[in-house]
């Protein structure tokens, strides 16, 4: 942090007088940084003891049906902010060629609201809403097909079908824990890159990602996807006839060859057989 | 932004994609700017550091970082699939609060102190007082690291007071196959899973705590395929939920369960004569039970399971007849594969030995064994349970591959293998867990003869039970003195005089072991923080530091260091300076060492670089004629284990009895060491929980982690909370004879208890169950009890939920 501090500035100077605001101001980051560090170092062994908190205002208990228009909290909560058919109503039909520098900020729009939702590019998103049953037809019913009102959208599950779904995907805690929300972590997760590389303006960008669990294309790229991921064709049902995928992503090796002579890429789930 | 905002959030919209900022995610991410997207990471096979299943991840990494993982599709552990924890098992590392210095404890105050200073603190302990001096590890530690500590204690100090937390963990599984097969760990492999038609879960619960495994016999249903699942169990779970039978029983009567299953195999005549003619042996216990028994004949053997009756089953455990006579007549087809599934139920048991005996008994009276999903499966929750403490035999009783030791010809090729004087390898067991910390814990004049406990890679003061005595004590003993190697600030490192940084998972070479015998190997790939160093490197320092103040216990035969690691040329490498530890790769050198002592218990393991190239293999790992390296998946099976003699089919050739039989074994039921009474008069039941791994340590500071499961709660039958009036998330006491503490309620929350049980995760540091937890143990593997103990519950006056006069909880819910 502070050594990339330290280049930014030398590159940006020439003359003296901003050779000595830079100088100036290194050594006040540095300084910053030094005390910064001081306070982080950890010499306390004690426990964070106060980290969960149990507020009575969240408490949540049974819901009647006469209770439902005032609820201000639980899964039902706000179940009347829209209807279905405001929600259906008025929003248009996705765009097909869209206006590439409003489709970047789409894009960009759409990759930080999915970054919020998982620790890193390809790691499973959490639910990002209350659950109440944890029976697998309880996910199916949105997910399994996927859907799409309005600005709600319920991607259709991006891999094949697997049985425990809360093997993966963390739910909502308890109902009635305050959540300390700022668990203090310094990992850096992998971002969403913007774009696949294209050999030249106007080829067809590779996959940027692994397609292993993500093997459903329409689950981000289709008409129900988050706006700027969408697919700008989507009459075209054959994607990785233009796309390449990635054989190093999708953990396939030269020489890693199966009985037969053929490299081994799509065949893991029975590996070992 | 708080629970009730996010709820409001999520739930406004019914399920607008943004959830609001995560833990740790409150600025807009940036994106990476070049097109190359993950194919700019440095990807590399490691196994996940959590629980015992063994999964491989990919680690992506990039500038000297993890940034990303993935499942490893090459793995045949988990084909590419991992669970919640595995999938952020990166971010273990970079909790903010990493330890990073040592730190010495001076006038009560944590100071820094230099690792310099930190060798000598050690050395001088072990000086002061050899005899007093106790190491107390773990099933995470690495193969090296537990055989570093082992020869550290055995073949140095000698004074064998070495135990593992796995003690709490897995030892009566171990006691269990060395009295049924006279040698440890399963025989088959994970390939049961996929071939089993019956899956029996004794009082296991593996959609939580072994959800990949779990997946890989569930997800077979949406292939096509049938499989009956039974839980047998003292509260309903998440696995419960697949299955087609819940069989609920009165806690500790699993063991008239299977009693009754054999007492059914015997009167239906559905026994497997020519298995049990050709490969079983009879076993009863003697008057004062022993690990070993006496012989009975058969005719004795059906004698004792006659009374167990269905009906007579039905009367002590609560498990209808009529079900007890579904699991007989299952096990009475022997054209049927069944696997029984099974982990902390049964082995965190006062009777813990017997009942694995009993299931074990179960499926050799019936024949099904040995043959591909057909199979008693015990589970292990840690990363090398097996690995290091069975295997290298990190125990107090044990020395590596097998050998104990009590047995004078085990002792004498240990000191042949380590070089050492004749004699020095102490025939006396060294004191196991929970004797550890009482005798830590007793002032020393009044016999508490351990003086100082190293801890590392666990946190003993979150997972001894009954944890005022065995650890709370030593706080007002100034003699004593805790050091604790640690990745974090932890109960433990709370109480520790001296704390040692560590590194942690792929900032060090490793080798762990799963629960199906697969040994799997790792380099390190990433930087530790600050000053944090290897696990091992901290032991052999000290040995070192020891054998230059001449210390006699770290010389071998000629005078040597005991732990001497040479070039080619014969000269000696200064890993114990860390700036040398890597010159060389010190986990190999160990690790050739320690193969050698493999072979005894045909437990061989191949050479190092074979697990580099491999995913993990299963040992036996016999060498074939054309010099290839052949794992077996199969022990004791003819068609697989090369060490069965031809032609008979079925082979157990470390039999007790030495003439390759296993044992039936009858063990009778028993009442608990406590039951609930008038005073106490509810079960209390602890566990884990999906999310987090062990005392969350690691998972804690997982901000996705814990999001999902904030902290502990004590889990009621709504019948039981609404008869005291008590609504969901309201805070109640909780009391044993042992303390008290209080926590929120869930009712009908992930677990279900039924009516007289409450069940509490232990995961969390900030209330920390085992104040309140048992410290009776099975008396063969000295394994406490943590599943039950007498309880009571109470509503705290003044608290603030009954003011607002809530509802209570439905009182007619299903339960």
């Amino acid at each position: 942090m502070r050594m990339r501090q330290v280049e930014t500035f030398s590159d940006r100077t020439k003359g003296s007088r901003l050779v000595f605001i830079g100088v100036a101001c290194v050594l006040a980051a540095s300084l910053v940084g030094y005390l910064v560090g001081l306070s982080q170092e950890p010499y306390v062994t004690a426990l964070p003891r106060t980290t969960t908190s149990y507020a009575p205002s969240t408490v949540m208990s049974a819901v009647s049906y006469s209770d439902m228009d005032v609820m201000s909290a639980g899964p039902n909560a706000g179940w009347k902010s829209a209807t279905v058919a405001e929600l259906a109503g008025d929003s248009p039909p996705p765009p097909v060629y869209e206006d590439q520098e409003q489709l970047l900020a789409l894009k960009k729009a759409s990759l930080a609201e999915r970054a919020e939702n998982r620790a890193f590019n390809g790691a499973p998103p959490l639910v990002p809403h209350p659950i109440d049953g944890l029976m697998l037809e309880s996910c199916m019913a949105c997910h399994g097909e996927g859907l799409a009102l309005g600005e709600v959208r319920a991607p259709r599950m991006s891999h094949e079908y697997y049985t425990n779904c809360v093997q993966c995907h963390a739910p909502l805690g308890q109902p009635f824990q305050e959540v300390g929300l700022d668990t203090p972590s310094v990992f850096v997760g992998l971002r969403a890159p913007l774009e696949g590389a294209r050999a030249w303006e106007g080829a067809p960008p590779i996959i940027p990602h692994a397609t292993y669990m993500r093997n459903d294309c329409m689950s981000c790229h289709g008409p129900a996807g988050a706006p700027g991921l969408r697919t700008s064709h989507p009459e075209r049902h054959n994607c990785q006839q233009c796309h390449a995928p990635s054989a190093e992503l999708d953990q396939a090796s030269i020489g890693d060859f199966d009985e037969s002579g053929f490299m081994s890429i799509f065949d893991s789930r029975n590996a070992g057989n | 932004m708080k629970r009730r905002d996010f709820l409001k959030r999520s739930a406004m919209a019914a399920a607008v994609a943004a959830a609001g900022p995560l833990p740790g995610q409150t600025t807009v991410p940036e994106y990476t700017e070049s097109a190359e997207g993950d194919t700019g990471l440095e990807w590399e096979k490691a196994p996940c550091r959590f629980c015992g299943t063994g999964c491989h991840v990919m680690v992506g990494r990039e500038n000297g970082k993890v940034r990303a993982i993935a499942g490893d599709r090459k793995a045949d552990v988990n084909k590419g699939l991992l669970c919640v924890k595995g999938y952020h098992v990166g971010m273990i590392l970079y909790g903010q609060d990493r330890l990073r210095y040592p730190m010495l404890r001076k006038n009560g105050e944590m100071t820094r102190i230099s690792w310099d200073e930190a060798i000598d603190v050690i050395a001088d302990r072990v000086e002061a007082d050899p005899a007093a001096f106790a190491i107390y590890g773990s099933g995470q530690w690495t193969i090296p690291e537990g055989y570093v500590a082992q020869k550290f204690m055995k073949g140095g100090l000698a004074n064998n007071h070495i135990d593992p937390n796995a003690r709490l963990c897995m030892a009566s599984a171990v006691t269990g196959f060395i009295s049924t097969y006279g040698v440890d760990e399963p025989a088959g492999c994970y390939q049961d899973l996929d071939e089993c038609d019956v899956l029996i879960m004794w009082g296991n619960n593996p959609a939580e705590m072994h959800p990949v495994l779990f997946s890989r016999v569930v997800d077979r249903r949406s292939r096509g395929e049938e499989i009956l699942m039974i839980d047998i169990g003292t509260r309903r779970t998440r696995t419960t939920d697949h299955c087609q039978h819940y069989l609920e029983f009165k806690p500790h009567t699993d063991l008239a369960i299977a009693n009754g299953i054999a007492h059914l195999l015997i009167k239906n005549g559905t026994w497997d004569k020519k298995f049990v003619e050709n490969h079983c042996n009879f076993r009863a216990d003697t008057e004062k039970p022993t690990l070993l028994g006496r012989e009975i004949t058969f005719e004795e053997y059906k004698k004792l399971v006659e009374p167990y009756t269905p009906e007579y089953v039905e009367k002590i455990s609560g498990v209808p007849a009529e079900k007890i006579r579904l699991l007989g007549d299952l096990f009475g087809q022997r054209d049927i594969r069944i696997c029984s599934l099974w982990c902390m139920g049964m082995n965190q048991h006062t009777r813990g030995t017997a009942i694995n005996n009993l299931v074990h008994g179960v499926h050799l009276l019936s024949g099904h064994f040995g043959r591909p999903g057909d199979a008693p499966t015990s589970l292990t929750g840690q990363p090398s349970a097996c690995g290091t403490v069975r295997e290298v035999g990190t125990l107090a009783h044990a020395l590596p591959g097998g050998r104990v030791v009590a047995n004078a010809e085990h002792r004498a090729e240990t000191e042949k293998l380590w070089n050492l004087p004749e004699g020095r390898v102490n025939a006396k067991p060294g004191y196991h867990t929970v004797l550890m910390w009482e005798k830590f814990c007793t002032p020393t004049e009044e016999g508490g003869d351990i003086g100082t406990i190293w801890v590392q890679v666990t946190n003993p003061g979150q997972t001894l039970p009954n944890r005022h005595k065995l650890f709370e004590a030593k706080r007002d003993l100034k003699d004593k003195f805790l050091i604790v190697s640690e990745v974090y600030p932890t109960a433990s490192t709370e109480l520790a005089d001296l704390v040692l940084p560590a590194a942690l998972w792929v900032e060090k070479n490793g080798v762990y072991g799963n629960s199906e015998r697969r040994t799997q190997q790792w380099f390190k790939m990433v930087e530790p923080p600050g000053e944090a160093r290897d696990d091992c490197w901290q032991t052999l320092a000290v040995a070192r530091r020891l054998y230059e103040r001449g210390f006699e216990a770290m010389k071998g035969r000629d005078g040597r260091f005991i732990f001497d690691i040479r070039n080619e040329d014969g000269s000696e490498i200064p890993y114990w300076k860390w700036e040398h530890y890597y010159d060389t790769n010190v986990d190999k050198a160990l690790f050739e060492e320690y193969r050698q002592f493999t072979r005894l218990k045909h437990k061989d393991l191949a050479p190092y670089d074979e697990y580099v190239r491999a995913h993990g293999l299963r040992w036996p790992v016999v060498q074939q004629q054309d010099g290839t390296w052949r794992e077996t998946k199969f022990r004791f099976s003819e068609f697989d284990d090369p060490y069965v003699t031809k032609g008979a089919e079925f082979e157990f050739y470390h039999s007790v009895t030495k003439d390759g039989r296993a044992l039936i074994w009858f063990r009778p039921y028993e009442e608990p060491p406590e039951s609930p009474d008038d005073e106490f008069p509810m079960w209390l039941s602890t566990g884990r929980v999906l999310e987090h791994w062990h005392t969350g340590t690691m998972t804690m500071r997982v901000p996705q982690l814990r999001r999902a499961m904030p902290g502990a709660y004590v889990e009621m039958n709504p019948k039981d909370a609404a008869r005291q009036g008590i609504v969901n998330g309201e805070r109640i006491l909780v009391e044993t004879r042992r303390g008290s503490m209080e926590l929120p309620v869930w009712v009908e929350g992930r677990g279900h208890p039924p009516e007289g049980t409450v069940f509490i995760p232990f995961f969390d540091e900030t209330l920390l169950v085992n104040d309140l937890t048992l410290e009776a143990y099975d008396p063969f593997s000295k394994q406490p009890d943590f599943k039950k103990c007498a309880v009571r519950v109470r509503r705290i006056p003044n608290e603030p939920y009954q003011e607002k006069g809530l509802a209570p909880v439905n009182a007619n819910a299903p339960g």
